[in-house]
């Protein structure tokens, strides 16, 4: 099966400053989430799939097809990093206009319009002129007309920027549905947490090099020179710690308050096989189980750390 | 060609809607009371208004309006809405260029209707003057659409000061030097087709060239306009525009 | 245990034995400038900011051009004798003046496009930017900083026109003036040159803080550069009232020039319309910037 998005060994220099370098990857349907921190090349790696920039070296294919070229813009809806429109017009009007760059006749364009901006929450301002929007609407507006004409991918460049709690659970929400209707979304942030609620498909952009892509678990599982930690609270720490200890998948533990231990691991599966074991065996109880370590943030500071080691 | 008209309806509602669009307007009757002015005082409306409306006031309407407004439209990226749709690059550009072009025609046709009536009012205009004038406007706003559209895709960053110092060269610096290069002067083509004497409105220190010939100036000034716009059609397509 | 002190500024001078130094805050004592650097400051910045940008090196490429034209053709008309001021009563007088009023015309053109570049957009970018707050939260004056703007919109325009004046001035001493009379003519120059440099600047800058909008700015000043010169020349031929082209905001230093040769041909009241029109568009284009930079929305201290 073709892949929706194609990258081959792309770079793209800006004069002397790299902004992508030798990235290769492949992306399937369903929500995909854009990391990496400011600079490293994520509104890079969107433009040249919208043909903004050109790549310097390598291709890059959407839907098979070498971009830049025209048609695949029927298929494909882009929401920019930017916060700037058409200020004189209404959203109505500037959502309605590009429905009609994208193919649609005015009637048909105007009735998307308004549907997809009602959509986005914006029924109260369709006739408000751009100009007077507060950046939550503005980011409502840019997903509006990158989803007016009904793509089967979306690309979205930080499209929680400036967004209170409320607004970004909102489009939140309208992202998760996005991927639900089976289309491609690819989300660029460097909020870690907000990525982490829409998705588990990660692609991981560091200074312009593809760091890691897929799932966040099985990259987990990957970064085996780190080690992993679990935070357990149970009845008696220092007789379960004593007992995981002597555990071989067991590097160290430690003891944080009256009822906490901390184990570290470099086999986190072996790990957590065997504490229900350990602690049925020692009559301990635990109380509860987590690891700081199995959150993207986590991850990203795994990788982004050991880049820059490597470095 | 759907898309051009689209984009060319958004242009004139844009300029419609922007406040400075009808300040600047003014200026396009600036010639008219002036000319009419001069013309009761016996003077002549058309030998005062004509140059001051072809070489001054179409110029300088031109060139905010139409430069000013394109080159933020690329310096702030908002073109990347037009350039992520399934529509050939160089067409929002003539889109731009065709209400562009109406919105200035509209504006100039008026001020030169105004000052042919002031001429006729005060002077012994022919009725052909009349629509003489109005009809060459429409050739200057069409040749002014196409340079500051040229330049804005050009130098987005600066297309005012850009577009300004074109005209200032072919205008001004090359034809006052030397008479031959008054022929690239489009206000002197313009003023051939409105029926001025051109030698009003140069202020030539090497005197000046012999009037073209109606063809000559429809040559330039249809050139004044595609060359910049085919430039600028060529940046859009070739150039990155993150 | 010994009394806090702070550091001392002269780090070199041993600490005496027994002391502890406080690492709190200390306001600076040393020197500082004064508050008439400011605008040296401002300008200072802005050139170095100017010469880096690729419009203003053509710019600057194209006044050496005509620079060295001038300086070409007027040293070959000088050189050949009666080729120039034949039907003046003075013909090295004649000269003299050609001097002046080609380092005023021949770099109108370059000069022009330097300020409209370099300072008929500056305060609006800087409204729009909101850069005012960077520099009324120092110990910036409004003058100041108008005065900074004037003359880094105008400084390239005059180094231009002064350069043109220098190199012709020195080609006349070589070919018969004396450095008496040049020195005169070099002074009247150089304050003509000073003038419409000035004017432009200060008309720039007054233009440039009625809006946001640099290009606009820029559009506005252009608009009043050539249209009060083209209505000014246009209605004195009409009307053969000389003195209306001496009211434009070129012809009133060109004016002036011109009464210096004695060709002005203005006379009596009339005389003084140059030097009140030069007056005028300065008074204008400094209370347009005035009014507008005094009334930013900035915290003043």
């Amino acid at each position: 099966m073709t892949p929706v998005i194609e990258f081959a060994g792309v770079s793209k220099w800006y004069g002397p400053v790299l902004g992508l370098r030798d990235v290769s990857l492949r992306l399937a349907p369903g929500i995909t989430g854009l990391l990496g921190p400011n600079g490293a090349g994520k509104s890079t790696l969107l433009k040249c799939m919208t043909g903004e920039v050109r790549p310097s070296r390598g291709e890059v294919r959407l839907f098979g097809r070498v971009v830049p070229y025209d048609d695949v813009f029927r298929r494909v809806g882009y929401a920019p990093e930017i916060e700037t429109f058409f200020e004189e017009l209404t959203a109505r009007e500037f959502v309605t206009h590009l429905a009609v760059l994208a193919g649609y006749d005015g009637a048909e364009a105007a009735r998307r319009a308004e549907a997809v901006l009602i959509r986005v929450g914006l029924a109260q301002a369709l006739d408000r002129p751009l100009a007077t929007y507060s950046k939550g609407m503005r980011q409502r507006t840019k997903l509006a007309q990158a989803m007016v004409h009904d793509p089967e991918l979306i690309l979205l460049d930080e499209p929680m920027t400036g967004l209170d709690p409320l607004a970004r659970a909102q489009i939140v929400t309208l992202i998760q549905s996005l991927g639900a209707e089976g289309r491609t979304v690819l989300v660029s942030s460097h909020i870690l947490d907000e990525v982490e609620t829409m998705t588990r498909e990660i692609v991981v952009l560091y200074q312009g090099q593809l760091l890691a892509q897929g799932n966040l678990h099985a990259i987990r599982d990957l970064i085996d020179r780190h080690p992993h930690h679990i935070v357990l609270t149970a009845s008696d720490p220092r007789a379960l710690g004593a007992a995981l200890a002597r555990l071989e998948c067991v590097t160290a533990v430690r003891f944080d308050g009256a009822d906490r231990l901390e184990v570290e691991t470099r086999a986190p599966d072996a790990c957590y096989a065997a504490i229900p074991r350990v602690a049925t065996e020692t009559g301990v109880k635990v109380r509860s189980l987590t690891s700081p370590d199995d959150n993207l943030s986590a991850v990203f500071r795994y990788l982004t750390t050991g880049a820059r080691g490597a470095a | 060609m759907s898309a051009v008209l689209a984009v060319a309806k958004v242009s004139l509602l844009r300029a419609v809607r922007r406040p400075s669009t009808w300040w600047l307007s003014a200026l396009a009757f600036v010639p008219a009371l002036l000319g009419g002015w001069m013309g009761a005082l016996g003077h002549g409306a058309m030998s005062v208004g004509a140059p001051l409306l072809i070489d001054v006031a179409a110029p300088l309407l031109a060139v905010p309006w139409v430069a000013g407004a394109l080159g933020e439209v690329f310096e702030r990226r908002v073109a990347v809405y037009w350039f992520t749709r399934p529509v050939p690059r160089w067409a929002p550009l003539l889109g731009e260029w065709l209400g562009a072009t109406a919105a200035l025609s509209l504006v100039l046709v008026l001020g030169g209707a105004m000052l042919a009536v002031a001429d006729a009012l005060t002077g012994s205009a022919t009725i052909g003057s009349l629509f003489r004038l109005p009809a060459a406007m429409i050739t200057e706003a069409a040749a002014l659409a196409g340079l500051c559209i040229g330049v804005a895709a050009l130098a987005p960053k600066h297309p005012v000061s850009v577009s300004i110092a074109v005209l200032a060269v072919t205008e001004a610096a090359l034809p006052g030097l030397w008479a031959p290069m008054q022929s690239i002067s489009l206000s002197r083509q313009v003023g051939t087709l409105a029926g001025v004497d051109p030698g009003a409105s140069i202020g030539s220190l090497a005197g000046t060239a012999p009037s073209p010939s109606t063809l000559t100036a429809a040559l330039v000034i249809a050139l004044f306009c595609a060359v910049p716009m085919g430039l600028g059609a060529r940046a859009v397509i070739d150039r990155d525009l993150g | 245990m010994s009394a806090m002190v702070p550091p001392p500024n002269d780090r070199s001078a041993a600490a005496p034995r027994g002391e502890v130094h406080s690492l709190s805050y200390s306001r600076y004592a040393g020197p500082r400038r004064p508050r008439s650097a400011v605008p040296w400051v401002v300008a200072r910045y802005a050139w170095r900011v100017q010469l880096r940008q690729r419009g203003v090196k053509v710019l600057l490429l194209l006044g050496g051009g005509v620079l060295a034209i001038s300086g070409a053709v007027l040293g070959f008309a000088w050189s050949v004798p009666g080729m120039t001021g034949g039907g003046e009563a003075d013909p090295v007088r004649a000269a003299e003046a050609q001097a002046i009023a080609s380092s005023l015309e021949a770099q109108f053109i370059p000069g022009f496009l330097l300020v409209l570049w370099c300072g008929a957009g500056a305060v609006a970018a800087d409204l729009n930017a909101g850069a005012f707050q960077f520099h009324f939260a120092r110990p910036v004056s409004a003058q100041g900083y108008l005065v900074g703007r004037v003359l880094s919109g105008a400084g390239l325009a005059f180094a231009l026109s002064f350069a043109t004046l220098a190199v012709l001035c020195a080609e006349r001493l070589a070919f018969g003036s004396t450095p008496l009379r040049m020195a005169l003519t070099f002074a009247v120059g150089a304050a003509l040159v000073t003038a419409r440099a000035t004017l432009l600047g200060v008309v720039a800058a007054g233009l440039s803080s009625l809006t946001r909008r640099k290009g606009l700015a820029q559009a506005m000043f252009a608009a009043v550069v050539f249209a009060s010169s083209f209505v000014t020349r246009i209605v004195a031929a009409a009307s053969d009232k000389p003195w209306v082209r001496a009211l434009g905001l070129s012809g009133c230093v060109d004016a002036r020039a011109a009464q210096w040769h004695g060709t002005a041909g203005l006379h009596g009241a009339l005389a003084a319309v140059p030097l009140l029109a030069c007056i005028g568009w300065g008074v204008v284009g400094a209370a347009l910037a005035w009014w507008r930079v005094s009334r930013a929305e900035v915290m003043r201290g």
